[in-house]
């Protein structure tokens, strides 16, 4: 057992029982912060991992920008609150049995698939700065063009977003 | 990196915020006047649930800042790196930049930084 086996243990169940007020809160806002919760979950899992950098990354774009989106989202919207429901109990089980065979399924998968153990590297000394220099070489063995093709890619995701989210082109029309 | 440090700051920064509101809970005395348990207890009537709605405009600030902010997750490894690749490196960073800054002026362009 190693030592941060423990932590990985909270921090599953921290992100089960969050997972679950997520799925089961009425309150949409609420929602949204145990949603944000989850993903704080899985940086927690990075950093076990040893993988600082995609922690930060999870931090930074997860949390910081998708869980803003969503709460801007819901803001825009009329009503916040999600209707009272009360599923059937026929509703109630099929959406266990769903659930649970949905689970079975992952399960089965997860312990059936022979998942090739990573080589036993030369652990890096700065994994994010050996990131950083093969993505910045132009030579042989470098990542420049796709890098650079990740901004085309990102001028791209914005330029649609305002186009596609304006309601006018140059009249201003409040949608509110 | 030993991480147990922050996760003690976790738990020290999240038993603060349950012990101060447990304890106003506790020894708060409570508010014989229904106005005192209002929050901005000022005089004026409240008006309105706090939940207003926003201008649909600003959805397209958040989409932008999530752009930027997944730019800035990439400016990150090139800082690392700035050492190694040099001068190289930044004409390519500035590169990365100049293009996405394409996107901001689209943007100015078509008024969607405008306040609404």
């Amino acid at each position: 057992m190693r030592p941060s086996d423990p932590f990985f243990y909270l921090f599953a169940l921290l992100a089960l029982g969050l997972a679950r007020a997520c799925v089961c809160s009425q309150h949409l806002l609420r929602a949204t912060l145990y949603l944000a919760g989850v993903l704080f979950c899985g940086a927690a899992f990075y950093v076990i991992l040893d993988a600082e950098f995609l922690a930060g990354i999870q931090l930074l774009v997860y949390i910081g920008g998708i869980s803003v989106l969503l709460i801007f989202a819901i803001m825009l919207t009329r009503g916040p609150d999600l209707l009272k429901d009360r599923p059937s109990p026929l509703r109630r089980n099929l959406a266990l049995a769903l659930s649970l065979s949905f689970m079975g399924l992952c399960s089965f998968l997860v312990l059936r698939t022979d998942w090739p153990a990573a080589l036993p590297a030369e652990p890096h000394e700065n994994p994010v700065r050996d990131m950083g220099v093969r993505l910045l070489n132009p030579g042989e063995g470098g990542l420049l063009l796709p890098f650079e093709v990740i901004s085309v890619l990102l001028l791209c995701v914005a330029i649609a977003a305002i186009y596609l989210a304006r309601p006018g082109s140059g009249e201003e029309r409040p949608l509110s | 990196m030993n991480y147990l440090i922050v996760f003690l700051e976790l738990l020290l920064s999240m038993a603060l915020v349950v012990g101060a509101l447990a304890f106003s809970r506790l020894l708060a005395p409570r508010p014989a006047v229904q106005t005192e348990s209002r929050p901005y207890e000022c005089g004026a009537e409240l008006v309105g649930n706090a939940r207003v709605r926003f201008h649909a405009g600003y959805y397209l600030v958040a989409l932008l800042f999530l752009v930027f902010d997944v730019e800035a997750a990439f400016l990150y490894p090139w800082a690392m790196a700035q050492a190694q690749v040099g001068l190289v490196g930044l004409i390519e960073i500035v590169v990365f930049i100049s293009i996405l800054l394409l996107a901001l002026v689209y943007a100015w362009k078509k008024r969607v930084l405008e306040w609404l």
